[in-house]
């Protein structure tokens, strides 16, 4: 059940990275599906984790025109380095996922361009470009964090108060 | 001990994954294709909701683009009905050179210009990672829209084809995608050759020989030789050329490299900027 929540999420943040991205452009400069993979990829198994960074990419490759296994290949490497990491340590702060999101997205952006080149498909991604989209995930990530953890915070002393209401 | 068994077995997953990965992109490079079932899957499983969301944020963005649309169409209209009397007698003009035109073409010995039919579309989704590869449009195969349907821009360059098909979207490569290859011919000298992209927003032009040097600002039309694109629509213009690498062995010195070069480096600006696309135009594919 878990995984099959995970799955429907990574469609949904699939769907909104290519339907919005075209239409607000700042949007596309974030991997929205690397965040959501790496988010879940820290509270799953290390099968899990390789199911998601597999899902992720695969559903990048299919909604992009490259080659079909590229993104999963390195979201799988990603997301398995990630749940070994996160079974020796304990990442839950904000600040700390952030700044690993942004560091996933440097490797992820690398392994994508170094398959490029190898599979012989010209790329004119820098190295100054990849660094810009891992600080940008990054921050992405972090602001997203701490503005969801504020509404479920809300939304929890809203829920708390209910009961209260009707008394 | 068992914690370093669980580790290796880990590591060992991982790497098989990783092989049958690689083991896939070899397959797929190897048999020269793009397509695969794996991918109409998920495109087919994805492009409903592609088109949902992209059709809902479509119509809130363009209610709000058509507030100031509006307002700047009051000053249009009256700019444009001054316009409209000048235009009116040029069109007078030219109904009178039209008449003579069928004639004149018959004197030439010109057949006329396969009149095409084309439905227009619009933009939903575009990986911003691969951002030159391809598209996705809210047309598919209930539309009519066919593999290797020609897509335009709504003033005619052209944008690419059809490489996937789903029954309410379709996937567009675009010409600057590297994997794209498009039968091209210069406007002005006739040379033929081959547009293919850099995944940037410049194409290349291939197989033109070092003598038939084109000139700066040349059009780029296609040539139909692919089997493809039809002839004559416009691709790009010619923004820079060079001769080519200089022979293996040979000293790096210009004139060596001149002579050496069999074809020559054109960069083609294309027509059409993919990523500012909002609206494209399908050609009918029976027509």
């Amino acid at each position: 059940m878990a995984a099959l929540r995970s799955l429907l999420l990574l469609a949904a943040v699939a769907t909104v990275q290519t339907t919005l991205g075209p239409l607000w452009t700042p949007l596309g400069q974030f991997d929205l599906l690397l965040i959501a993979a790496v988010h879940l990829a820290l509270r799953s198994e290390f099968h899990g984790a390789l199911l998601i960074g597999g899902a992720a990419g695969l559903l990048q490759d299919g909604l992009s025109g490259g080659v079909l296994g590229m993104h999963a290949f390195a979201k799988v490497a990603v997301t398995g380095s990630v749940a070994a990491l996160g079974a020796a340590l304990i990442v839950r702060d904000v600040l700390a996922e952030g700044l690993l999101i942004g560091a996933a997205t440097v490797v992820e952006s690398t392994i994508v361009t170094l398959l490029a080149a190898f599979l012989g498909r010209p790329t004119n991604v820098t190295i100054p470009a990849i660094l810009l989209r891992g600080v940008a995930t990054a921050l992405f990530a972090i602001f997203f964090f701490v503005a969801w953890n504020a509404f479920q915070a809300r939304w929890q002393r809203w829920r708390g108060r209910l009961p209260s209401l009707h008394r | 001990m068992q914690a370093l068994g669980q580790g290796a077995r880990n590591a060992a997953l991982l790497f098989g994954v990783l092989i049958f990965l690689l083991l896939m992109m070899s397959w797929q490079v190897n048999s020269a294709s793009t397509l695969s079932t794996a991918r109409g899957v998920v495109f087919g499983a994805m492009s409903p909701l592609q088109r949902v969301l992209g059709t809902a944020w479509g119509r809130i963005s363009g209610t709000v683009r058509g507030y100031g649309d509006m307002r700047a169409s009051i000053a249009d209209r009256d700019r444009l009905r001054s316009r409209m009397a000048v235009l009116e007698r040029e069109n007078a003009r030219l109904r009178e050179e039209a008449r003579a035109t069928p004639r004149l073409r018959e004197l030439a010995g010109l057949r006329a210009a396969t009149r095409t039919s084309s439905t227009g579309a619009r933009v939903i989704a575009r990986d911003f990672g691969h951002r030159y590869e391809a598209l996705t449009i809210d047309r598919g195969s209930l539309d009519g829209v066919m593999l290797d349907t020609v897509v335009l821009s709504p003033d005619g360059g052209l944008i690419g084809r059809v490489i996937q098909l789903g029954s309410l979207t379709s996937m567009v490569q675009l010409i600057t995608d590297p994997l794209s290859g498009v039968g091209a011919r210069l406007a002005d000298s006739r040379s033929t050759g081959l547009i293919a992209g850099l995944n940037g927003p410049h194409l290349e032009l291939r197989y033109i020989e070092t003598h038939q040097a084109p000139s700066v600002g040349e059009g780029v039309i296609t040539s139909g030789e692919d089997g493809i694109y039809p002839p004559g629509l416009p691709l790009g213009r010619v923004r820079s050329f060079a001769a080519g690498p200089p022979i293996p062995g040979t000293p790096l010195v210009p004139l060596a490299r001149d002579e050496s070069a069999l074809f020559l480096d054109i960069v083609v600006t294309p027509l059409v900027d993919v990523q500012r696309v909002e609206q494209v135009l399908i050609l009918d594919p029976t027509t």
